[in-house]
């Protein structure tokens, strides 16, 4: 596996459990989430930009085919004259990315799903890793994200926006505790505070969807839908 | 705009899966519960005031909520955000006001979901000898409803859409048969309207005026808690401004209907002079005995659909909390470990078990000290808890009246001025009757210290909840810019599992 990979990519496996193969968040608020990161990986393309909460096209064709369905979508709205808010974006995309992302991961040989039907009815879904590396490879993404964030005082943090992204994102959807559960005193989490400062000053968008993430998925928890 | 001939896409995939108006108010009538208003609220308000017209009281109540609706509803499509009456006092009045308004819900809604646990121990307690023969304890009913309340709650577990209209729908079919029927048997073979003459609202046989009017409109509040929170289904609506506004009202619109209706039949049918006696002695069997005429088995879906009701409304009562729990939590009013929301099931579990501790504590009390369920339990703290909420609503009425002068809404002078103005000028006078009345309200002897202990409590609620959001800012505690933001991701100091050294303050 690369040590790099796509914002929402990183985000599916952060939050998936290498062991029992299922997300340790609920589908809804993952959904939030890889959402916020497809557009994310947009913006971070120059694909979109954000003006005043509105999705614009520009120039740049984006790299992936699912980013680049999301990119024709919003060129057909444009062109349609209809603005959509970015919370209207967030929700639509959130509706098919789990399962988008996990396409691009199962192109990459990375993950396989599994589906098993429960004794009373339903079914479980399994995302597992292809093979043992795989499967270690995994285990080592939210450690990444870790070691990245405990890292400061040594000038070695977080150096891209993606990867800031992608620890804001994490922290919208609640995996915090999870990356840092071996976190060793308080400075990952200030460092974490620091991310999200420079983020809102230097790359307003990305922290605007951040932001809108973890609004919804806040707001999710006064509903039950 | 759309351009003609075209279609969003975007636009189509969201509608399909939004929740239109119907469906909100469903949510909302299912907090209010209106048959356990009908047999719990609605006798106890005759047995306790004396007042022959609560119905009229009902009415002028959601008169003086309909106004209230009007900024509250204007205020929603403004601010699309699920906190409500919380945010909107701390955006309309000031942070260390949202804070007092925040706690002092956090305490009412406790205090009422507690409440409902004495009354659905009784019920249940009563029907199992009433039908089965069998003797069990109200207390150990409670526990059973506590039980599964805990088990559900925890795991963010509602009744499902369709359940929910299905025993919505049977709780009104069969409130509004059962006053039916009593108008088809009128007492003395005759309709009598005095119980909608608004003059008896002012004639009690406690033989003071104010105090019965007080108590009648602090129990009436009480059953339209629960129309407040559209608001918090802002997110998933179809149309989060219309939603909002046509939810509140229509869910208003239905509850003062059936509540102006059904007691109005059951006086027909009881008697007008002997109602309030009748409510005394028969408790909460009034309604079904008003109901006989609709046969046994009529009868006996009754009472399985009240207890289902106190149910719904015990488990929508607890989410509530839980959720209130998790705002103040994730704003850093209260600490952080109550923001901690359950991964797999978005469940506010922090809040879910704080809420779940106090419901068992407060049976094992009521249980130990041998206190009656429906009168010390199900009504004291129904009392307590509405008297809050409406504490609550005046003060998020006041913040409405602020915020829209200073933002006033495209709808008009009667929208943004008006209405706030007259409905905080209501909601003041209401509040000052049930406190200045509040030994009534709780059918205590005016001499009893209870009638000032429970008023202070929410005086130091509120009082508590000022100093904090003034030490807070005080401080300049990173938290303090947080406060009415709503479930958002705050910059920076949100990300702080405990408060960093050093750094930006």
């Amino acid at each position: 596996m690369n040590e790099e990979l796509r914002v929402a990519d990183d985000l599916f496996l952060i939050a998936l459990d290498d062991r029992t193969g299922q997300h340790v968040v609920d589908a809804r608020t993952l959904g939030y989430g890889l959402a916020g990161a497809l557009l994310i990986e947009l913006l971070l393309n120059e694909s979109v930009r954000l003006v005043e909460d509105h999705l614009r096209p520009a120039d740049k064709l984006p790299e992936d085919a699912v980013t680049h369905r999301i990119f024709d979508l919003v060129k057909a709205e444009e062109a349609g004259r209809e603005r959509h808010g970015l919370a209207a974006w967030l929700k639509f995309v959130e509706k098919t990315a789990i399962d988008d992302v996990y396409m691009r991961l199962r192109q990459q040989r990375l993950v396989r799903r599994t589906e098993s039907r429960r004794l009373l009815g339903g079914s479980t879904v399994r995302y597992e890793p292809t093979s043992d590396v795989i499967a270690a490879s995994i285990g080592w993404r939210p450690q990444r994200l870790a070691v990245m964030l405990g890292a400061r005082r040594y000038e070695r943090g977080i150096k891209t926006a993606a990867d800031a992204a992608l620890a804001v994102l994490c922290h919208a959807i609640g995996l915090t505790q999870r990356v840092l559960k071996d976190a060793d005193g308080p400075e990952p989490y200030a460092y974490l505070d620091e991310i999200h400062r420079e983020l809102a000053r230097s790359f307003t968008s990305i922290y605007q969807v951040a932001a809108g993430v973890g609004e919804l998925a806040g707001s999710a928890t006064f509903t039950n839908r | 705009m759309t351009a003609p001939g075209t279609h969003s896409v975007v636009s189509e995939t969201l509608a399909a899966d939004s929740i239109g108006s119907v469906s909100v108010a469903q949510f909302l009538l299912t907090t209010a519960a209106p048959m356990l208003v009908i047999v719990g609220v609605v006798g106890t308000g005759w047995a306790v005031t004396g007042v022959l017209a609560v119905p009229v009281g009902f009415a002028a109540v959601a008169g003086l909520l309909a106004l209230f609706a009007i900024g509250y509803t204007a205020m929603a499509r403004r601010i699309v955000n699920a906190g409500a009456l919380y945010t909107y006092s701390a955006i309309g009045l000031g942070r260390p006001a949202g804070i007092a308004a925040g706690l002092l819900a956090l305490l009412s809604y406790n205090t009422m979901q507690v409440g409902a646990y004495g009354m659905i121990g009784a019920v249940a307690s009563s029907e199992l000898q009433q039908y089965l023969g069998v003797s069990v304890p109200w207390y150990l009913c409670a526990l059973l409803a506590w039980a599964l309340v805990a088990i559900l709650g925890s795991r963010k577990v509602e009744f499902t859409g369709k359940v929910l209209a299905t025993l919505l729908a049977g709780e009104v079919l069969f409130v509004i048969a059962a006053g039916i029927a009593g108008l088809l048997h009128p007492a003395g073979g005759h309709v009598s309207f005095a119980a909608l003459n608004p003059g008896n609202l002012f004639a009690s046989d406690t033989g003071v005026v104010l105090s019965g009017v007080g108590a009648v409109l602090a129990i009436a509040w009480t059953a339209y808690i629960g129309f407040e929170q559209a608001p918090n289904y802002s997110e998933e609506s179809k149309n989060p401004r219309r939603t909002v506004l046509y939810a509140t009202f229509g869910s208003l619109g239905l509850m003062a209907a059936v509540y102006l209706f059904v007691p109005w039949a059951m006086s027909v049918s009881v008697g007008p002079d002997k109602i309030v006696a009748a409510a005394q002695e028969q408790s909460t069997e009034l309604l079904f005995g008003v109901a006989a005429p609709l046969g046994d088995a009529a009868v006996l879906a009754g009472h399985l659909l009240l207890l289902t009701s106190v149910f719904a409304g015990l488990l929508a009562l607890h989410n509530t909390c839980a959720r209130y729990a998790y705002a103040l939590g994730r704003e850093g009013v209260l600490p952080r470990v109550m923001a901690r929301t359950s991964l797999k099931t978005r469940a506010p579990i922090a809040g879910s078990i704080a809420q779940t501790i106090t419901g068992l504590a407060a049976i094992a009390l009521y249980a130990a000290m041998g206190w009656d369920p429906m009168v010390n339990m199900m009504f004291w703290l129904a009392a307590i808890g509405g008297v809050g909420i409406l504490l609550l609503v005046t003060i998020t009425s006041l913040a409405i009246v602020a915020y829209l002068i200073r933002n006033p809404a495209a709808a008009g002078l009667f929208t943004n001025v008006i209405a706030p103005v007259l409905s905080s000028i209501g909601l003041i006078a209401v509040c000052g009757l049930c406190l200045d009345n509040y030994t009534t309200l709780l059918g205590v002897d005016p001499d009893s210290p209870l009638g000032w202990i429970f008023p202070a409590c929410y005086g130091i609620v509120i009082v508590a909840g000022l100093l904090w959001g003034f030490i807070l800012r005080a401080s300049r505690h990173p938290a303090y810019d947080q406060i009415g933001n709503g479930a958002t991701v705050a910059p920076a100091t949100v990300a702080t599992a405990q408060p960093a050294m050093g750094g930006i303050r």
